[in-house]
């Protein structure tokens, strides 16, 4: 195999006297859905935030196809192709939903403000891309709120437009954060499914923090790392981890 | 042609609509009073319920009025003010209003009306072009700016010294503003904008009247004539007069009437680029920086290259300001960087709905006109009619002799001139706290502004084929935004 797309080793980063990561070392090769679970607090979102560049870490390395990223600017991470949603979703509230998907496009003309005159070629590309944002929505079963500001939604529409939002970004790494904690089961079950079908698709690679076991234990989850007071403590498929017995003890209890 | 008048027409019915439901919700309003009246008898709360009813009388059959006209609108043009096309009309309407306001002034001869009006609609220009510099920055992006004099004072500094010190153009001294002002802000993104936002607002504050400070220590920089009581110098030297000459010459109006004129522009000017970087994708991003800066910069915007972009095209347009005021005052002295000024602005931006360029103008009219009632509160003694004689003589009371006697010498401040029986009031000692209450009154009538932000709705919207549309994502996102088929 070659090296893989995303290799994150020895991770650590203390808040204060509180040490959330301790050891964080995982690898996402390209095309692979992986999870990450592990009970509440053991420091999976500090994981994500300290990848995408939000918060500082202390030591570790993570390679973006070689390169190393740890310390880079949010901006510059996501430029990279990385992309990643927030556990708590944080839409921007006063924007409408649509207004939300348009931003996350790379590479916008218009997003300068040099090219603010270029009417024109602004309004090309604005219809291609609200396009694109309403077939998102409709994937997503909310284009019936296309025109409401975001702090209008219930909270699992909140979660969805979050989804959408980060679709919209042409990432090749995605950084999921409890996607669809809240969402209905039904649908649930589709983004799942349809997260699957854009993998081979688009050709992402996606790593996926979630409680629901049944989600996370399905086929279509190439690996999983369990995650323990800071530490990954297991690797393996979902029927080798279901298995181990301390991680039965740690987090899938009894 | 008949397009407008068709508009016109139905924009004719629609006011007689809202009069009628206005009335009939003025007339409900009443019988409930009426009722309330009876109800409120029984029980034995005479005494709260007399001081209730005057502010009854006044505000709820207003407010009823008010909220019936909305439903109309809101029927017509869903979202009601927040909808483009209803807007733009009631903006135009407004101006309209404005304009019959500004006519209508009664004065005593046709030179005060023009030099009233130039005096007016210059003010209402300035404000609007500060208060749309404080929309960017703040309404747009978020980074709360109380600094506004700062940067018009930086502005008008530079013009002064361009024309007095450096000998220069008036026009070269005004765009050497507009780039120094520039310059400045987005260097002050550098040391400023690590802070915590609460922090860099106390920055701003402190800025204006550590320059004031500064400029008073510093003849330097000062323009006024030295040693002379005079601080106003009657005319820069030298450098208007040719353009000023022939101004008066062609059109026979005075030269302030010419800048009134160039002020007008240019608010239309920076109206118009607002909104190019507001409907742009770059003015969607500084949305995105004001609701959650983490996020927008989670997604590939450098939000400090932002900032800093806004900080300068902002500081570009207080610069503006400050060189026009420096224009029409034909003076530099600190005595001009006033904090109030900056609360001035901040009235107009509130007022007028934050984020809406249309909305800066509204603002600012309302604004300047509250200043301009409230420095000149009509004379008293006006006439033998026994109403307005018996009006007068609680007001001079009030004023004159309560007001004396709590402000003793200081009642002279409010009251300017008393012979021949005439009491000319002037509150302009109350200037802030006046405008301050009516900042309040229409925050509570209007909490998003009289013009509020509009939502982004695009105008065409894509036609789906709903039954494949699991599949046509998939398409469409392999072929990143491509054709449909
Ligand atoms: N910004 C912060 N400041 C201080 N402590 C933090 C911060 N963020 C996280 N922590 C701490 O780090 C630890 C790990 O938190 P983290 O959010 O990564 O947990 P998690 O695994 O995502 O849990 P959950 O499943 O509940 O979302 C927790 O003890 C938390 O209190
Ligand atoms: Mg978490």
């Amino acid at each position: 195999m070659t090296d893989p797309l995303l290799k994150v080793e020895g991770l650590r980063k203390s808040f204060g006297g509180l040490q959330a990561l301790k050891n964080v070392s995982f690898a996402l090769n390209s095309k692979e859905v992986i999870g990450l679970i592990g009970p509440n607090g053991c420091g999976k979102s500090t994981t994500f935030n300290v990848i995408s560049g939000i918060y500082p870490a202390d030591s570790g390395s993570v390679k973006l196809k070689g390169e190393e990223i740890l310390n880079k600017k949010p901006h510059e991470i996501n430029r990279l192709g990385l992309s990643r949603t927030f556990q708590y979703t944080q839409l921007w509230r006063n924007l409408t939903v649509i207004e939300n998907l348009l931003v996350p496009p790379k590479n916008q003309t218009g997003a300068q403000f040099v090219n603010i005159l270029r009417r024109l070629k602004l309004a090309k590309e604005e219809e291609i891309l609200v396009e694109k944002a309403y077939r998102t929505l409709e994937l997503l079963e909310i284009s019936h709120v296309a025109e409401n500001y975001a702090s209008e939604l219930s909270g699992g529409q909140s979660k969805l437009v979050d989804i959408g939002r980060v679709l919209m970004s042409d990432p090749t790494i995605l950084l999921l954060d409890e996607p669809v904690a809240g969402v209905a089961g039904p649908l649930a079950q589709k983004i799942f499914d349809q997260l699957q079908k854009l993998r081979k698709s688009l050709g992402l690679s996606i790593v996926i923090i979630e409680h629901n076991m049944e989600f996370i234990l399905r086929k279509g989850i190439d690996r999983i790392y369990v995650m323990n007071l800071g530490e990954v403590i297991a690797e393996g498929t979902s029927d080798e981890i279901a298995s181990m017995p301390h991680v039965i003890e740690a987090y899938l209890g009894g | 042609m008949s397009a407008i008048i068709n508009t016109l027409a139905s924009d004719f019915r629609l006011f007689i609509e809202t009069q009628k439901a206005g009335f009939h919700a003025m007339a409900e309003a009443y019988k409930q009073m009426g009722t309330s009246l009876k109800e409120k008898k029984q029980s034995s709360n005479v005494v709260s319920f007399a001081l209730q009813v005057p502010f009854f009388v006044l505000f709820s059959p207003l407010s009823a009025y008010l909220k019936a006209g909305e439903k109309i609108v809101i029927e017509t043009y869903p979202l009601g003010r927040k909808n483009d096309a209803f807007q733009s009309r009631l903006f135009l309407y407004l101006l309209m209003v404005t304009a019959l306001f500004i006519g209508l002034q009664p004065s005593p001869n046709p030179t005060a009306k023009l030099s009233f009006i130039n005096e007016v609609v210059f003010l209402i220009a300035l404000f609007a072009i500060m208060a749309m510099g404080l929309n960017l920055q703040t309404g747009l992006t978020g980074l709360v700016n109380f600094g506004v004099i700062f940067f018009v004072g930086f502005g008008a500094l530079v013009t002064a010294m361009a024309m007095v010190k450096g000998g220069m153009d008036p026009w070269i001294a005004l765009l050497l503003a507009v780039i120094l002002t520039a310059i400045v802000g987005y260097l002050l993104a550098y040391p400023t904008l690590n802070l915590r936002s609460d922090y860099f607002a106390i920055v701003t504050v402190v800025l204006g009247e550590v320059l004031r400070q500064l400029l008073l220590a510093e003849p330097t920089f000062q323009t006024k004539v030295s040693g002379s009581q005079n601080t106003y110098i009657p005319e820069l030297p030298g450098v208007f007069g040719p353009f000023r000459d022939s101004w008066r010459s062609v059109t026979g109006l005075p030269y302030s009437t010419f800048l009134m004129i160039f002020a007008v522009f240019v608010a239309f000017m920076v109206v118009v680029i607002s909104q190019l970087i507001i409907r742009s994708p770059y003015g969607r991003v500084l949305k995105t920086i004001r609701e959650n800066e983490v996020v927008t910069s989670a997604y590939g915007y450098d939000v400090f290259k932002y900032k800093a972009e806004v900080l300068a095209i902002g500081g570009a347009i207080f610069g503006l300001a400050g060189a026009l005021l420096v224009w029409k005052r034909q003076t530099f002295v600190p005595e001009l960087l006033l904090v109030t000024t900056t609360f001035f602005v901040w009235g107009a931006f509130i007022i007028g709905g934050k984020g809406n360029p249309r909305g800066m103008v509204i603002g600012a009219i309302i604004i300047t006109y509250t200043q301009q009632v409230v420095r000149n509160i009509s004379p008293t003694n006006r006439g033998s009619n026994f109403f307005i004689a018996t009006l007068d003589s609680i007001f001079k009371f009030l004023v004159v002799d309560i007001g004396g006697a709590i402000f003793g010498e200081d009642s002279w401040r409010f009251v300017s001139e008393f012979q021949t029986g005439n009491v000319i009031i002037g509150l302009e000692a109350f200037q802030i706290l006046i405008v301050g209450l009516v900042i309040i009154l229409f925050m509570r009538r209007f909490e998003e502004g009289v013009l509020p932000e509009l939502p982004y709705i695009p105008k065409k919207k894509p036609n789906l084929d709903k039954s494949s549309i699991w599949s046509n994502i998939e398409q469409t996102e392999t072929s990143h935004g491509g054709t449909k088929e």
